[in-house]
């Protein structure tokens, strides 16, 4: 699992790329994919739930593919947030998977 | 390498999904590769006719899929799909594994992917036909439906060009049912399947091998078809439940904008 840590928030930019249009990624990630017609994994899914658990400041616009469990499901006017701390997520799907993207406080 | 790889089993499944059931003009191009058993071509071809002809069904595939983790040791992993169709126009997916949960709705207007675990879910205007609808899913949302190559069966696209060996292997049983077992070849890819024998000419299972790869990774399937299910219209129309939330689609990173 330590690797997988290592790939840092800049990989994770890439890894969203990965998952919206599996293109292969250079270097450095866990898991190699078999895409077929039926069930594909995008490259790195599972390294990527690792890394947000890093609880520091995290830039407006980052995207992972999980968020730690300690967050909250908020609803603020309407729309779905997860709150971690002072850092807030948006969901959204890219293709068929849930991400998660870092938003400015919505209250 | 990777990229490679994926390049490979992109065009793979979309060869598998496209043309190879489709097309008829095999004669020529067995005369030039003798490897290649027109009788093989000719039964995909037998089978996507009868599958294009069922107006509606439901199968549920058990999937395994393999992965490499970091150390080079090749791991399995697994999941079953569910697939309702109506045509033209209804198509109901359950997609669980160890890594994905994916319910997909289309009735026909709308197109609705939630997921249970998550429990979130997006929408969006679909269009009036399944045929019309793989196009958006795949090239708008980047959506991939499984098994929906089994639309593609039907089109003009020609994938007999890609095989350079196709055989009959024989006769066997697959969970208890005759089969004539077949296996093809093509470029970085052997894949195999099973027809049902007599009547119904249904693919009943597949194995699809990365052969590019080093530790050559598979891919199968064992399909359960139904060809008169009862498939009621609220099937197709997702209700979500109370504490499911919406949420958008993420366009934008569809189009290949580079975050």
């Amino acid at each position: 699992m330590s690797s997988m840590n290592k790939i840092g928030s800049r990989g994770l930019a890439l890894v969203v790329f990965l998952a919206a249009t599996a293109v292969a990624p250079r270097a450095g990630n866990a898991v190699v994919v078999v895409r077929t017609a039926v069930n594909y994994h995008p490259v790195a899914r599972r390294a990527v739930v690792t890394t947000a658990a890093v609880a520091t400041a995290v830039a407006v616009g980052t995207v992972v593919h999980s968020v730690p469990p300690s967050c909250s499901s908020v609803m603020v006017g309407n729309v779905a947030y997860q709150q971690c701390g002072n850092t807030w997520y948006q969901p959204r799907y890219a293709g068929s998977a849930v991400t998660y993207v870092v938003v400015n406080p919505p209250r | 390498m990777r990229m490679h790889l994926l390049a490979v089993t992109t065009v793979a499944a979309v060869a598998l999904g496209t043309g190879l059931w489709s097309r008829p003009s095999l004669a020529k191009s067995a005369a030039a590769k003798p490897a290649v058993d027109p009788d093989a071509i000719a039964a995909l071809q037998k089978m996507g006719a009868f599958l294009r002809e069922q107006q509606k069904f439901s199968v549920r595939a058990s999937v395994t899929t393999d992965d490499l983790l970091s150390s080079g040791q090749k791991v399995q992993f697994g999941g079953t799909v569910e697939m309702m169709v109506r045509r033209p126009d209804r198509l109901r997916m359950n997609v669980r594994g160890d890594r994905r949960d994916e319910q997909i709705y289309y009735d026909g207007k709308t197109f609705t992917l939630f997921g249970e675990r998550v429990g979130y879910y997006a929408t969006f205007q679909a269009p009036s036909t399944l045929a019309e609808l793989k196009e958006v899913t795949e090239k708008r949302y980047g959506i991939d439906l499984p098994l929906a190559d089994l639309f593609y069966w039907g089109t003009e696209h020609d994938g007999t060009a890609d095989i350079t060996a196709a055989t009959h292997v024989g006769v066997a049983s697959v969970e208890g049912t005759a089969c004539d077992h077949y296996a093809f070849r093509q470029k970085d890819v052997d894949w195999e399947l099973w027809i049902e024998q007599g009547p119904h000419p249904l693919p009943r299972k597949m194995v699809i091998t990365t052969t590019s790869e080093r530790s050559r990774p598979q891919h199968g399937m064992v399909l359960t078809w139904d060809l008169s299910p009862q498939l009621g219209d609220q099937l197709f129309t997702f209700a979500p439940p109370p504490e499911a939330h919406k949420i958008d689609f993420d366009v934008a990173s569809q189009v290949g904008s580079r975050q």
